[in-house]
């Protein structure tokens, strides 16, 4: 039984039971900390759990199990409204915020009287036995662990590396802020409602910024991106503090030390650390993977779909106009793009054709105008790139936007978020569940030998293919594709557009912004011709490039220049 | 209105060396763009070679006060090389520094608890006897009075070094983009050299001042206005050094007015809250500059 | 920063030609390769420039003007090649030193230092540097607003207020005031009304005096850039597509290189190619 585990650990039972108690707390720093959220309110939260446990106990004269309950739920409560008071707010503000609110919750304890105020509380039965704290830690981990592996780690994995991108995937990165909030909230309730329990006291003195730093440098050290990474960490110290007792006295500043180190040499943890030594070991085995899918490139037919019949307008923009402050990048533009059609947005440098891709993919919001998509007014869409997705409007971005650390699956995973189970069946058809999607869209782009190849390692060219079949996974009815040749070689360009051919044969209505102004005539149904926000020319694209405005725009004038 | 007049002079007297250890925070903030807790520990042992010099050494506060300005500024500078300077061309900078300075406020402090043998000291009244001094119907003492000049003086001296002097306009152009500067000449590394030196001189001054003015110092002296002096920052807004004053001063105000007209354990969370509403409501604080560091 | 300097010391500035002999190029590049990321940006790019010359860059956007003049001053590392600045390697160096050595980059969008005046960028340029003697400042100062009236007139305003066109001149008068000796100039065009990009062309026309004996970079996306230039080198996707002097970069040979270059097809070769300039006809 796990109470005589523990008991193994004689003197140092209590510190174990302690440290297990506090690594709640660790996984609930990881659970933001990995989502890329700069937020430390733990202590805050572990407070408003503990004190609510211990007048639901001591007060209310509730049952352990209930009280425990209690805590939980007011920390989860508290994490809640903090992150929906909290809004949008980013950065060190929002560090900072947090530990402001760590603060004040402090501050408000000294005066509410049920609290004790700055003596706290005593008399607390001390329920808290060996399986509810070994059972609470494993379920925590149970929990962290499956969501890791769900397409919500995914999208969280997503949100960490690139907001903008996240919420292009349908990802509502906002909504997922307030669900991390209440989870951590939930974990500091449940630590705060066990130490009480535990320890039979309470006193505001200890949800200090003491602890804060103690905790979070566990996460640090294990890693704060990996699941595991706060049970290692805070395994660690444990070891350190209590069985090399020379250091026990100095913990704090042996933590401190290797916080700074670990921050400087391994910033991934020592899991980190793990991982990228096993990798080293690993060798070329990813290289024979890369071979072999070259090898599988040669000859291949590519599969193609029935050409649907019927045309219509996808996308309908009228009058357009997008301001920066005193700029205005846009000034009225419209353009209709049609099912299966392959509309190219040309002109030179600042004449707003990224501009142009960003308020249709939600990134602007114009300062005028209408537009439709698919008939539908998008109105109430503006701005709003998870809805947009989630929508139809589907893009690739001018750099390439894609999560270096994770596989070519996980990422055209990623891609499929914005669509809910019975879309992803429907879609699969036979097969069920989103691994079989992903696998028919691999075998479809040609990428199926990469699928557990890590983004980060492959050539330019290759990147460009993963983040294209990424963001068709959803089946867009909109794609918006962002200079999507930029640095490749002839071949790789022919590659492209013939991959985007096979879109519209799909009924897919495809806008390309590119530069090479030769290839744009070659492939595109049509053309529109941006300068300085405006449109200066649309139509088919040999009529559109022989006029002489067009050629003048890129061009420019020849001043006192003599022409041959 | 006698009594809120000298609660206003005592909040106005705290404000001011709120905004001083704030100053701290937000020049490096505007420079590098970070969040420098150890910045707290540096307070802390300026008050702590304070303490050192006078009580121990014997020296007289008027002489102690620069050598700790110069020692708490070479302290930080030490700070900026081994927990700063090498994760500024990271990714994740804003994070990584944060948790790297927390490390080494961790390690000072435990170093300042150590050199304290775990006692909270204080400076010795000799190093500066302190009269009471009689305005109309208020109470002060020359204490109160040094410490408004002092800041006074400071926040000229300050604003004058960066306004007319070759160092503040590097600062100036380096907190608003290190790049352009940097193909101007400017050597953007010796420039962040200088504000951690300013920032933590700033910092040790104000450390001292509060350990007059409370009769106490501990190992958690930084900490425990740490919060305060954020919220003076933020309140204020950061980039600009009479916004910090500003702020410092607010909060002064609000926390003396809390403390005499609600109760003393009021205190904080009317800051805190304060904060909170301002982070929310307006994080430029209330004198905008041009080097905000973006919201989203 | 280590205790003893680059070669590159700093001094007084030369009478002009001296260290070096009068043809010898000021800035000679070789085999410049660039990546942006994963991307190959530039390929493959050579460029010789001598004192008192001006070379336009020409290209589309895309073409990868502004990411070698970003290597050349040293904001993007070089993945290969050899940029020698009177007669020194530049290698590694960081863009501050490569800036007080007198290469001065002035930046696509002008980049001013919006929250101070104009007097103070020009002081700030001036003197960080080290190229100009503080016993000279005023006086440089006002050779400088001589150059730019317009600029002169709002020389105590914050230059974030100031229009493009006066932003641009800012930016040029910066650099100047750092008697530089290699000058490369990131699209002063863009985003100008036409009447400023006149003018500040014509300021560039009088380039005999107010730009003696420095070897200028131009980069430019509008042919406007061969009224002032002596040789030009156009970029396309990276790779050098044309090089010759400034006449020879006619109308059909420009427009070939903007809008009708098909892939695979061989670029123009220059009519008349000097030792440091083949062109590398894209594959």
């Amino acid at each position: 039984m796990s109470a005589q585990l523990l008991e193994l650990f004689g003197a140092y039972g209590f510190a174990a039971r302690s440290a297990l108690v506090l690594s709640l707390m660790a996984m609930a720093i990881y659970t933001l900390l990995n989502a890329g959220i700069f937020a430390v309110p733990q202590t805050g939260l572990m407070a408003v759990g503990a004190y609510t446990a211990t007048i639901l106990s001591l007060d209310a004269h509730w049952p352990f199990g209930l009280a425990l309950l209690g805590g939980t739920l007011a920390g989860a409560a508290a994490g809640f409204v903090l992150a929906a008071l909290l809004g949008r707010l980013n950065g060190i503000y929002l560090a900072i915020a947090t530990l402001a609110f760590s603060e004040a919750v402090s501050a408000a304890v000294l005066n509410i009287p049920a609290t004790g105020t700055a003596q706290g509380r005593v008399g607390i039965p001390r329920a808290a036995g060996d399986p509810v704290i070994v059972a609470s830690v494993l379920a925590a981990f149970a929990l962290l662990w499956a969501l890791a592996r769900s397409r919500f780690g995914l999208a969280i994995v997503a949100m960490r590396e690139d907001s903008l991108m996240a919420r292009h995937q349908g990802i509502h990165v906002w909504g997922y802020r307030i669900g991390l909030f209440t989870l951590a909230g939930a974990l500091c309730g449940l630590a705060g409602g066990l130490n009480v329990h535990l320890t039979g006291f309470v006193e505001p003195g200890f949800f200090s910024f003491g602890l804060l730093s103690h905790l979070l440098a566990g996460v640090v050290i294990g890693g704060m991106t990996f699941v595991a990474g706060p049970l290692v960490g805070t395994g660690v110290m444990f070891v350190l503090s209590n069985l090399l007792t020379a250091v026990g006295e100095f913990q704090t500043l042996a933590n401190g030390v290797i916080i700074v180190l670990v921050v400087a040499f391994a910033p991934n943890g020592l899991i980190g650390l793990a991982r990228q030594l096993h990798r080293r070991g690993r060798g070329s085995a990813d290289g024979s993977a890369l071979a072999a899918a070259a090898a599988a490139e040669e000859g291949r037919p590519r599969p193609r779909t029935q050409p649907a019949a019927g045309s219509g307008a996808v996308l309908d923009l009228t009058d357009i106009v997008v301001r920066f402050g005193g700029i205005t990048a846009l000034q009225g533009v419209s353009l209709q793009c049609a099912r299966g059609e392959l509309l190219g947005v040309i002109g030179p440098n600042g004449s707003g054709k990224t501009t142009l891709l960003n308020v249709i993919s939600g990134v602007y919001t114009p300062a005028s105008g209408q537009g439709t998509l698919l008939g539908r007014p998008l109105a109430g869409l503006w701005g709003r790139p998870h809805a947009l997705a989630r929508a139809g409007v589907s893009r690739t971005f001018q750099t390439i936007r894609l999560v270096d650390s994770l596989s070519v699956a996980d990422n055209v995973t990623i891609g499929l978020h914005g669509l809910d189970a019975a879309e992803v069946a429907a879609d699969a058809g036979q097969a069920a569940g989103r691994r079989a999607a992903v696998e028919r869209i691999l075998r479809e782009h040609r990428l199926e030998h990469l699928a557990g190849v890590d983004v980060g390692e492959l050539s330019y060219g290759m990147r460009r293919r993963v983040e294209i079949a990424r963001a068709v996974a959803s089946r867009p009815r909109l794609l918006l594709l962002d200079e999507p040749t930029a640095g490749m070689d002839p071949q790789e360009r022919a590659e492209v557009f013939a991959m985007v051919a096979a879109l519209l044969a799909d009924d897919i209505a495809v806008v390309v912004v590119e530069h090479d102004v030769a290839m744009m005539g070659q492939y595109c149904d049509r053309l529109v011709v941006l300068d300085f926000g405006q449109v200066i020319a649309a139509g088919p694209p040999d009529e559109v490039l022989r006029q002489d405005a067009v050629v003048k725009a890129y061009v420019g004038g020849t001043g006192k220049a003599a022409a041959p | 209105m006698d009594f809120f007049g000298q609660q206003t002079l005592n909040g106005l007297v705290l404000g001011s060396v709120y905004g001083l250890y704030g100053l701290g925070f937000g020049l490096v903030l505007a420079n590098l763009k970070i969040f420098h807790v150890a910045h707290a520990a540096v307070f802390t042992w300026g008050a702590v070679i304070a303490w050192w010099l006078t009580d121990r050494l014997g020296l007289s506060l008027a002489a102690a006060l620069p050598l700790v300005a110069v020692l708490a500024g070479a302290l930080n500078v030490l700070a900026y090389f081994t927990l700063v300077r090498h994760l500024l061309r990271r990714r994740h900078t804003q994070l990584a520094a944060f948790i790297s300075s927390l490390g080494g406020l961790m390690v000072l402090n435990e170093l300042a608890s150590k050199a304290l043998g775990g006692l909270a000291v204080r400076i010795p009244r000799e190093a500066y006897p302190v009269h009471p001094v009689r305005l109309g119907a208020l109470q002060l003492s020359t204490l109160d009075l040094t410490i408004v000049a002092l800041t006074a003086l400071l926040m000229l001296l300050l604003g004058w070094l960066i306004r007319r002097t070759e160092f503040g306009r590097e600062a100036r152009a380096v907190a608003f983009n290190r790049e352009t500067a940097a193909l101007l000449g400017t050597r953007v590394d010796r420039v962040s050299i200088g504000v951690f030196f300013l920032s933590g001189a700033l910092g040790g001054i104000a450390a001292t001042l509060v350990a007059m003015a409370f009769n106490v110092i501990s190992w958690d002296l930084g900490e425990h206005y740490l919060v305060i002096a954020i919220a003076a920052m933020v309140i204020g807004g950061f980039g600009s050094v009479t916004g910090v004053l500003l702020g410092g001063l607010l909060i002064g105000l609000a926390s003396t007015y809390a403390t005499a007209y609600i109760e003393s354990s009021y205190r904080d969370l009317v800051v805190f809250v304060l904060l909170l509403v301002f982070l929310v409501a307006r994080p430029a604080g209330l004198i905008r500059s041009a080097n905000e560091i973006e919201r989203v | 920063m280590s205790a003893t300097d680059h070669p590159l010391a700093l001094g007084p500035k030369p009478p002009a030609g001296a260290g070096l002999p009068a043809d010898e190029p000021v800035l000679a590049v070789e085999g410049l390769c660039v990546n942006h990321g994963h991307v190959q940006a530039v390929l493959d790019f050579s460029v010789s420039v001598r004192r008192g010359e001006i070379v336009a860059l020409l290209g589309p956007n895309g073409a990868g003007k502004t990411t070698t003049l970003r290597a050349l001053s040293g904001l993007l590392p070089a993945r290969a090649g050899q940029v020698r600045y009177e007669g020194r390697e530049l290698g590694g160096l960081a863009p501050d030193r490569i800036a007080r050595a007198g290469l001065l980059h002035v930046p696509e969008g002008r980049q001013v230092l919006a929250p101070l005046t104009v007097e103070e960028n020009l002081q700030l340029a001036a003197l960080a540097s080290q190229r100009c003697p503080r016993r000279e400042l005023r006086a440089e100062l006002e050779r400088i607003y001589a150059l730019f009236p317009k600029v002169a007139n709002r020389r105590h305003m914050a230059s974030g207020l100031l229009s493009g066109g006066e932003q641009q001149m800012l930016a040029i008068g910066r650099a100047l005031i750092a008697r530089p000796r290699v000058l490369l100039l990131d699209e002063p065009s863009m985003g100008l009304a036409p009447v400023m990009t006149e003018a500040i062309y014509d300021f560039l026309a009088r380039r005999a005096e107010v730009l003696t004996d420095v070897g200028v970079i131009l980069a430019e996306q509008s042919r406007i850039a061969l009224t002032v230039a002596d040789r030009v080198c156009i970029l396309a996707k990276g790779r050098v597509a044309f090089a010759g002097r400034a006449e020879e970069a006619g109308h059909e040979v420009t427009v070939q290189a903007y809008l009708g270059t098909r892939p695979g097809a061989d670029a123009a070769q220059p009519v008349a190619p000097s030792a440091a300039q083949q062109a590398h006809p894209p594959s």
